[in-house]
């Protein structure tokens, strides 16, 4: 049998580390230095789940819309995100196609499919194998912010190619969607407490 | 230690986080809307290639506003072209109907313009003119070239038959006075492959200056033509000269019509003086028989009266009289009715002319003028081409000669012998005299002359040779004698006798004849020919003395 904090129904202030009684359904603060304090509600699982609906709203026009508006010469070509791997796959360049592929589509597939699967996991009581579910966030917390690699990308071009008549780099309205999508997906992570995926598996 | 019990909360995030999907859902809803609302009509456009069509990427412009991109470019089912499909802007709906047409923009020169050179580096997009009709259509087949001509600009199509297409093609200028009023929009053969029929577009208001007797020719490049008047140099406006064009006018006199038909078909002459000369000109037909060469006279020749052009030569013809066993030479003329006209041919300006001042040239040529001695003659215009023409002129020296032609109804005009002819008959007459005189007698005749005279020189050579040495010696002899006789007289004189009278003048006279020996022994040495020809000084006597 083990021993959390929630099952000696207790509080612990984030700020202030100071221990308080649980009292369960009533928004707190901590006696002490004001921090809002809570167990793990369930209304924080509500606003992952709403941060991850609202990123995979975005996610579409993120991948539909042109991110980099390239002009050099007389040529003028918008590209998204896939066109712009695919370009890249085209002209040889492998590794960075691989890294723009990783950085831009699969990290954040992958996090709002993790996301996910640990509300829902949560949501539904699952209790199977805490200990890999956990693993997984600690995963996608860790290489979330890797995914603003596209963002600051297109930024640098669009700030240093403007070379007039030559050749001309502009960001394109993609990019503010998948910046939202991204900073979506990290607030979203942030959101989610681990601690609920273990909740059930200690209740039970 | 007291555990401490948390305080209350003020407000709850938990529910207003929801406003964020929603706010993305909103946006994303927005931008779909607009997106779809944007986004008009797929079309297909079918071409013979796809060169330079690039999917994803080549623009299809109106007037160069992007209306859509390109999606897909594939194979036709037949593979007989490529169809092209599109992805239109809803703003490009009202343009996708039955009669609007679709072709590639690349860099080409037609008609003296270079178009689409931006696209050489850019890349080709698909070019668009606006149909007018209200039928909607999503499938077009596309053109090979550009059309010559937007469909919203305002004129009249006509037609032109020609023989040749010479420099013109689709595009090329057509010119009212050198102002470019108009282009070719096509060029077809005829069936028959005899002739060509060309689809001409003249733009409003210049259209309406093409009435049904309005000429056409080409004014291609460099007019250069060697008649009887010389070499002459013909251009338009230096496009013309490069590209070729067509220009036309409409005859001054013939301008009060009312404006050419749509559609309607014209010739298209060679050159302006072709086009103008075969206007609508009343012209007679004559015709003048030569009996010596006509070399050097080409149809289209002019028949000058007194230097004046009144008409062209028509035909030059070859004629066999069987009973005569002699080729004639028929040569047709076309002579203007019309002072207007022969202005024309002598590249006068066209000028309206009133009617009284025609000269009606049947009044010219009429018996009554060939009774004073009116005929036709070849003359040479141009020594250096060999050209010639037809001179109609008054001949004094044939005046009242009968003639049987230029009767009343008759359009022949008798002819006069060139004076090419006139000087071979000379000539002629020249050798024929020349022939009669007996050249072999006279050589003959020469001859034995030669021969005579030859024997005389040789008989006088003789004759002195014998004096020489026959009378010379001789006549020494007989001084020698006299001398003796004197001395012998003179002894005798010395003895003192007395000499009768008669003796002393029969002495004188002996003395006097052998002075007059000396004289001629003299001249003898001197001039031996003296014996045969005389004494060039003083007679000679001697002979007469022995």
């Amino acid at each position: 049998m083990t021993a959390t904090l929630r099952s000696a129904g207790l509080l612990q202030c984030p700020a202030c580390q100071l221990l308080m009684r649980s009292a369960v359904g009533i928004e707190l603060r901590c006696a002490r230095c004001g921090t809002p304090v809570e167990l793990r509600t369930r209304s924080g699982l509500g606003t992952t789940a709403a941060l991850l609906v609202a990123a995979l709203t975005l996610y579409v026009p993120s991948n539909t819309l042109p991110i980099m508006a390239t002009r050099s010469g007389f040529e003028s070509r918008n590209d998204t995100i896939v066109s712009g791997v695919i370009e890249l796959m085209h002209s040889g360049s492998w590794l960075l196609a691989l890294i723009v592929f990783v950085a831009s589509v699969l990290i954040p597939l992958l996090k709002l499919a993790v996301l996910s699967y640990l509300v829902l996991s949560v949501r539904l009581r699952w209790r199977h194998d805490p200990r890999s579910r956990t693993r997984l966030y600690r995963l996608i917390e860790a290489v979330g912010r890797w995914s603003m690699l596209d963002v600051f990308v297109v930024g640098l071009l669009a700030a240093l190619v403007q070379l007039g008549p030559a050749a001309e780099v502009q960001a394109g309205p993609g990019v503010v969607a998948f910046g939202a999508v991204v900073w979506l997906t990290l607030w979203a992570t942030r959101s989610f407490d681990p601690r609920l995926i273990w909740d059930d598996v200690d209740d039970a | 230690m007291a555990v401490a019990a948390p305080r209350r909360r003020g407000w709850s995030a938990a529910q207003t986080i929801w406003l964020i999907p929603l706010l993305a859902v909103g946006i994303v809803g927005w931008l779909a809307l607009q997106d779809w609302l944007e986004s008009g009509p797929t079309i297909a456009i079918r071409f013979r290639s796809a060169e330079g069509l690039e999917a994803g990427k080549t623009r299809v412009k109106y007037r160069d506003v992007d209306l859509g991109v390109v999606k897909q470019v594939r194979l036709a089912p037949d593979r007989k072209g490529v169809l092209v499909v599109a992805q239109m802007v809803r703003d490009a709906r009202p343009l996708l109907v039955d009669d609007t047409r679709f072709w590639i923009v690349r860099a080409r020169l037609t008609g003296g313009e270079l178009s689409g050179l931006s696209t050489l580096l850019s890349g080709s997009y698909i070019g668009i003119d606006g149909g007018k009709s209200d039928n909607a259509r999503r499938e077009f087949e596309g053109l090979e070239s550009p059309p010559v001509l937007g469909s919203d600009e305002s004129g009249r199509e006509f037609r032109l038959t020609a023989v040749t297409l010479g420099s013109l093609e689709v595009g090329s200028p057509i010119f009212l006075r050198r102002v470019r009023v108009g282009q070719v929009l096509g060029t077809d053969l005829d069936p028959d492959g005899r002739s060509l029929t060309l689809r001409i577009f003249i733009r409003s208001p210049h259209d309406r200056l093409v009435t049904a007797n309005t000429r056409f020719w080409h004014a291609s490049g460099l007019d250069v033509s060697v008649d009887a008047g010389g070499v002459r140099l013909r251009t338009e406006s230096l496009l013309a000269v490069v590209v070729g064009g067509i220009s036309y006018e409409t005859p001054a006199d013939a301008a009060t019509r009312p404006p050419a038909s749509p559609g309607a078909s014209f010739t298209l002459f060679d050159s302006q003086a072709a086009a103008l000369r075969r206007a609508d000109w009343q012209t007679i037909d004559y015709t003048a028989t030569f009996a010596d060469s006509v070399r050097g006279l080409a149809v289209g020749a002019p028949v000058e009266f007194k230097g004046f052009v009144i008409g062209e030569v028509a035909a030059v013809d070859i004629e066999f009289d069987p009973a005569s066993a002699r080729f004639d030479f028929p040569v047709k003329l076309r002579i203007y009715r019309d002072l207007a006209a022969t202005a024309v041919a002598r590249d006068v300006p066209v000028t309206a002319a009133g009617d009284g001042n025609r000269f009606p040239m049947e009044q010219l040529l009429s018996p009554r003028s060939v009774a004073r001695g009116l005929r036709a003659q070849l003359r040479g215009a141009n020594l250096l081409t060999g050209q010639r023409y037809v001179a109609i002129d008054f001949f004094p020296e044939l005046r009242g000669e009968k003639v049987a032609t230029l009767a009343p109804g008759s359009r022949e005009i008798p002819t006069a012998r060139d004076a090419f002819g006139e000087l071979e008959a000379s000539i002629s007459r020249i050798v024929k005299r020349l022939e009669a005189v007996p050249f072999d007698q006279i050589a003959v005749d020469l001859r034995r002359t030669l021969a005579s005279v030859d024997a005389a020189v040789k008989t006088t050579e003789q004759m002195l040779r014998r004096v020489d040495a026959e009378l010379v010696p001789g006549a020494r002899q007989t001084l020698d004698e006299a001398r003796r006789a004197i001395a012998d007289v003179r002894a005798l004189a010395a003895q003192g006798e007395p000499l009768p009278l008669a003796l002393g003048a029969a002495l004188h006279d002996v003395s006097r004849a052998a002075d007059a020996l000396r004289q001629l022994a003299d001249t003898l040495e001197r001039q031996p020919e003296a014996l045969l020809r005389g004494k060039r000084a003083a007679p000679a006597g001697g002979e007469g003395t022995r």
